[in-house]
């Protein structure tokens, strides 16, 4: 009962996946439509391309070394996540 | 895509003289503030790793800050994508009839204008700061007989030497006018 799935992480970045989508999309139709017909041109809409290609490419590698079918309980996140002791007992 | 050869109204004999773009500097400072969002990634990477250990091997921690880093990759590559186009669309284009003045304001607002050499009066080209002044870039402002600047061109190379052509051609389109009436 006191458990989520990690996957629902996933929603608000999907969302934000849909809005550079959206981004993109736009840049690229407005230098095809509204740049100036050159090999310049050309080339910035193939490095914006590739660029975006590579870095989705690094948030999959990122993301991917997570396993995301793993339920999370409650108790979890409130574990401590850090070993160092900051204060030594008195 | 704007064929510079073909513009919308060409008139017989209209060749293209300049076209203008913001110095090369502000693509520059685009390029240099990705680097420094990737090096402030990486840094907070490596720091956070140092300093927390647990984090990455935390099984809510290693997700989150997975999802934490690629937003910010992403959304460090839109945001140069944005100011790049913005940049590479403003532009100015200079022919022996017309001045044109397209401008890309965000995504969804631009603008278009043009003005005819006959009705310039006025050419003002200005190099502010040590940057400008070593790089040898400012602004024009080209005057109409109204009161107010009618176009400005922000941040270009060369401005005084673009004042002087703009000046030579607003000559030449005069007296090509004046032998054309007589």
């Amino acid at each position: 009962m006191n458990a989520l799935p990690l996957a629902i992480l996933l929603l608000p970045f999907g969302l934000f996946l849909v809005i550079f989508f959206c981004f993109l999309g736009f840049n690229i139709y407005h230098l095809r439509v509204y740049g100036v017909q050159s090999f310049l041109t050309q080339s910035i809409i193939t490095f914006f391309l590739v660029g975006t290609v590579v870095v989705l490419g690094a948030a999959w590698l990122m993301l991917g070394g997570s396993n995301w079918s793993h339920q999370i309980e409650l108790e979890e996140i409130t574990k401590p996540f850090t070993a160092k002791k900051i204060f030594t007992p008195l | 895509m704007i064929d510079l050869n073909a513009l919308p109204h060409r008139k017989e004999g209209e060749q293209t003289v300049y076209l203008l773009r913001r110095h090369w500097i502000v693509p520059l400072k685009i390029a240099g503030i990705f680097l420094l969002g990737l090096t402030l990634l990486v840094g907070g990477y490596l720091l956070s790793a140092n300093e927390f250990p647990g984090l990455y091997t935390h099984p809510l921690g290693q997700p989150v800050m997975a999802l934490v880093g690629s937003f910010i990759l992403l959304a460090l590559w839109l945001i140069v994508m944005q100011e790049f186009v913005d940049y590479y669309l403003d532009t100015w284009i200079v022919t022996n009839e017309r001045v044109i003045d397209i401008a890309q304001k965000g995504l969804f607002k631009r603008t278009s204008a043009e003005l005819h050499l006959e009705n310039i009066v006025d050419v003002t080209s200005e190099v502010k700061g040590m940057l400008p002044t070593f790089l040898n870039y400012g602004d024009l402002m080209i005057q109409t007989a109204g009161e107010k600047v009618r176009f400005r061109f922000e941040q270009i190379p060369r401005p005084e030497e673009v004042r002087q052509t703009v000046l030579k051609l607003v000559d030449e389109d005069r007296h090509r006018h004046e032998s054309q009436t007589h």
